[in-house]
């Protein structure tokens, strides 16, 4: 008697026919819709608070603008080097690309880490107000959104990519639905950014 | 690991009906999670109930100390010193087993088990979507059911602010409060994760013919269910960020301004400096918490009457009346819930028009709730009507959700609510829901299913004497709460009112109420005996026991360990053709040429 292979899923890498998409691509637009919720939440919130207070910013403090625009000009890098990793279904992988949209959120985690650190030297606490409260929690859920986008890329070279050369719809598929997350991050990006760095 | 060998069929391939504790601990097959789900949240369940019965006895008999709890808490333990419950300890108590009753096992249940098990297999399908996500969303939900429970063990206890974690109590609260965040984040991961999962399955995984207006109804409710979950639980997920930053990072996000506490202004200690805290708004805690929580009540609803409807249709041998209504009213309940939150906030000031606006889309809610249940009333009409026990089961939610939906009109009326709000009218008209509606339809739901899951049919007589005290009983405990609740008496107090004169008339009934409660328990373990006992011993079954028409029954009982049919099946017709004339029987299953 043989052990029992676990089933094959349907649609797993093929789109079906009447609904247009592949299981992955429907799951990362429904997850993408709660991650909307998640960040409309704590985008409501801020309007909230910032309608209620009478001055805004209440005072002195605020994040440095230049730093935001380099975070911003990051995100464009990111997205451009998934882009580049596109393939056909005849061409090979390029496995380069997506090591270079790694490198890029490494440097993005790596500036909100150097703009916490400057902040927090100068007193701007999380504690001073509520919009550098806001500040905190909203650039530190965007940047963990990063650091989940920078997994889910590092495993395509490392775990796809070599099993691409057999499967290149299995990869490919990986591939959009990455990209797809980094288009909404930095969509979103473009929101924090504005209420955040130019208010 | 060495000693493989490949040739030694695993004990569930011996027998599929095993169940195999370490096989389960890595499976990603929906149904063994979806058992899992099923055992784990009938134990919160459990817990959920011993913590109430705590409470009951400090309500009934305030003061007095608990035969036995000595023995339990130790004498001079900080909760319980010499049998007496403490303030602190009951509003723990009460806290979580709101947050326990309604997270780690009503939705468990309906979504988490009924779900997971029955969706796939009603749609024709091997699996879910996606397993390991499956897998994900169980174990993120236990380990957040773990992170509440061990935080009674904390030295000043579980988080007790209730349920709803109103700021500013609960950001000033103990370290409970922390752990009730943190484990509510974990809950919120497994929802999205099943949420998204369900939809997929739902949408990609139906089998050749089973168009949407194919689909059981059952199918349908989780369908709407797992949208107001991917939609709701977020920005609860914002606010309980948020709310951790108040408590951790020292943010006033929740804080009004010039807050004193015990007689000193609420200050933080920010690079240095001690500044006072403020500037944030404790209403906007109510919004993003209501935003989920009212949907979320359907949530509590909408799987219950899912299941209602497929028992009912099978055991009135009739198709649902209208049911194309019912689909379209499921959704635009959906739609709707999702409009109508703060009407649990008409007592904050908000201004006579957003509680106009409130009450408007409130009293439209209820609505589509009216067509679903007169639907399944109608159903019955002519029918020719075995009543078997999950049949008395889906027959009594009828009822009793038509007395907790008919109560909450009341509520939803600003002009009404001023006196009932806050009151045991309240914590009433949602126990009518959630425990004589939703909880009924459970068990109607664990008698019907069983013969599926296990190849095992239940005990009939057992059933019965199940159903019938707890009928009794639960009306016993929940009317005379309308009476307390009516006469003013204030949800959220230690004594049960004793120290208010308005209450004193209505303090008899919490005597009764407790002794039903109590008999309550006594009267579940007719159940508890025929689940272990129907497991083991229970007769034998084959694949379509009830002559039931939908896909589920097509597999055999229990389904196949891996991909559940021998071959998949293909939907001929709709999912409840039951007594159609001209045909030599009863029913025309959906996979019938
Ligand atoms: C027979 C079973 C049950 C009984 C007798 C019961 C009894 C009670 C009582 C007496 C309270 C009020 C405590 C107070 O205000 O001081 C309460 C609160 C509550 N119960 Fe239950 N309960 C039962 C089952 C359930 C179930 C199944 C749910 C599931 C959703 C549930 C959800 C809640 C919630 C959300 C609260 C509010 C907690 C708070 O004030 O924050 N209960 N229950
Ligand atoms: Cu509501």
């Amino acid at each position: 008697m043989t052990t029992p292979r676990p089933p094959e899923i349907p649609y797993s890498v093929t789109p079906r026919p009447d609904t247009g998409f592949t299981n992955a691509q429907l799951g990362m637009g429904l997850f993408l819709v709660a991650d909307l919720m998640l960040f409309g939440g704590l985008l409501s919130s801020y309007v909230l608070l910032r309608v209620n207070a009478g001055v805004w910013p209440p005072d002195q403090h605020h994040p440095v603008a230049a730093l935001g625009a380099l975070k911003t000009g990051l995100l464009f890098l990111i997205v451009a080097a998934t882009n580049a990793a596109r393939h056909g279904k005849s061409s090979p992988p390029r496995p380069l690309f997506f090591w270079l949209t790694a490198l890029a959120a490494l440097a993005f985690l790596a500036t909100t880490g150097a703009e916490y650190a400057k902040a927090l030297s100068q007193g701007m606490a999380p504690g001073v107000n509520t919009y550098i409260g806001m500040f905190y929690a909203l650039t530190a859920v965007h940047a963990l959104h990063v650091l989940a986008g920078l997994v889910a890329t590092l495993s395509i070279p490392i775990l796809a990519v070599p099993l691409g050369k057999t499967d290149p719809l299995r990869l490919a598929s990986r591939r959009s639905v990455t990209a797809m997350y980094w288009y909404f991050l930095t969509a979103v990006w473009f929101v924090i950014f504005a209420v955040l760095y130019l208010a | 690991m060495t000693s493989h060998s490949p040739s030694l069929p695993s004990k569930a391939e011996r027998n599929p009906a095993a169940f195999s504790f370490r096989a389960a601990l890595v499976s990603t097959d929906h149904k063994v999670i979806g058992i899992l789900y099923g055992v784990t949240a009938l134990t919160f369940l459990l817990t959920g109930f011993l913590i109430m019965m705590l409470m009951r006895w400090q309500l009934a008999y305030p003061g007095r100390a608990l035969p036995g709890a000595s023995a339990l808490f130790g004498s001079n333990s900080a909760r319980m010193p010499g049998g007496v419950m403490v303030p602190e300890f009951y509003y723990q108590l009460g806290a979580m087993h709101g947050t326990i009753m309604v997270f780690l096992a009503i939705v468990p249940l309906l979504v988490g088990a009924f779900g997971t098990y029955l969706v796939p297999l009603q749609l024709g399908a091997p699996n879910t979507a996606f397993p390991r996500l499956t897998r994900l969303g169980y174990w993120s939900y236990l380990a957040g059911g773990v992170v509440w429970l061990s935080s009674f063990a904390l030295p000043g206890g579980a988080a007790q602010s209730g349920w709803t974690s109103y700021p500013p109590l609960s950001i000033i609260a103990g370290h409970g409060q922390t752990f009730w965040l943190i484990g509510m984040i974990l809950i919120i991961v497994s929802s999205i994760a099943g949420a998204i999962n369900m939809i997929v399955t739902i949408i990609q995984l139906r089998v050749i013919g089973l168009t949407y207006m194919r689909l059981p109804f059952f199918v349908w409710s989780q369908l709407v269910t797992a949208f107001l979950l991917l939609l709701a639980f977020p920005p609860l997920g914002a606010a309980g960020i948020l709310q951790l930053m108040d408590r951790v990072v020292d943010t006033s996000f929740f804080l009004p301004s010039g807050l004193v506490v015990s007689g000193a202004a609420l200050t933080a200690n920010v690079g240095g400096q001690t500044i006072p805290r403020g500037g944030g708004s404790a209403l906007l805690w109510q919004h993003l918490f209501w935003f989920l929580a009212h949907p979320e009540v359907y949530v509590l609803v909408l799987p219950a009457m899912g299941m209602v409807a497929e028992i009912l249709a099978n055991n009135a041998r009739k198709p649902l009346w209208g049911y194309k209504s019912m689909v379209y009213g499921t959704i635009f309940l959906g739609v709707m819930s999702m409009l109508v939150w703060a009407h649990h906030m008409f007592l904050t000031g908000m201004g006579t028009v957003i509680t106009a606006f409130f009450q408007a889309t409130t009293m439209i809610v209820s609505i589509p709730s009216i067509i679903v249940l007169t639907a399944l009333l109608a159903s019955l009409w002519g029918g020719a009507i075995r009543f078997n026990t999950p049949m008395l089961f889906a027959l009594a939610f009828l009822p009793m959700f038509g007395i907790g939906g008919l109560t909450g009109l009341p509520l939803g009326l600003a002009v009404t609510d001023i006196h009932l709000h806050d009151t045991y009218y309240v914590i009433d008209h949602f126990h009518y829901i959630v425990v004589c509606g939703t909880l009924s339809a459970i068990f109607g739901g664990i008698y019907y299913w069983f013969p599926k899951v296990t190849g095992r049919a239940m005990n009939e007589r057992l059933g019965r004497i199940h159903f019938w005290s707890s009928l009794v009983l639960l009306n016993c405990i929940f009317m005379p709460m309308f009476i307390q609740g009516m006469a003013g008496v204030s949800r959220r107090l230690y004594d049960g009112g004793l120290s208010y004169a308005h209450a004193q008339p209505v303090l008899k009934l919490n005597v009764f109420i407790t002794h039903a409660a109590f008999a309550l328990a006594l009267a579940q373990i007719p159940f508890i005996v025929n689940l272990l006992w129907s497991l083991r011993r229970g007769p034998r079954v084959e694949a379509n026991p009830w002559q039931a028409t939908t896909l589920e029954w097509a597999a055999a009982s229990p389904p196949l360990a891996q991909g559940n049919f021998e071959t998949p099946p293909v939907a001929h017709r709709g999912p409840c053709e039951y007594s159609v004339p001209g045909k030599d029987k009863d029913y025309t299953p959906q996979w019938e040429q």
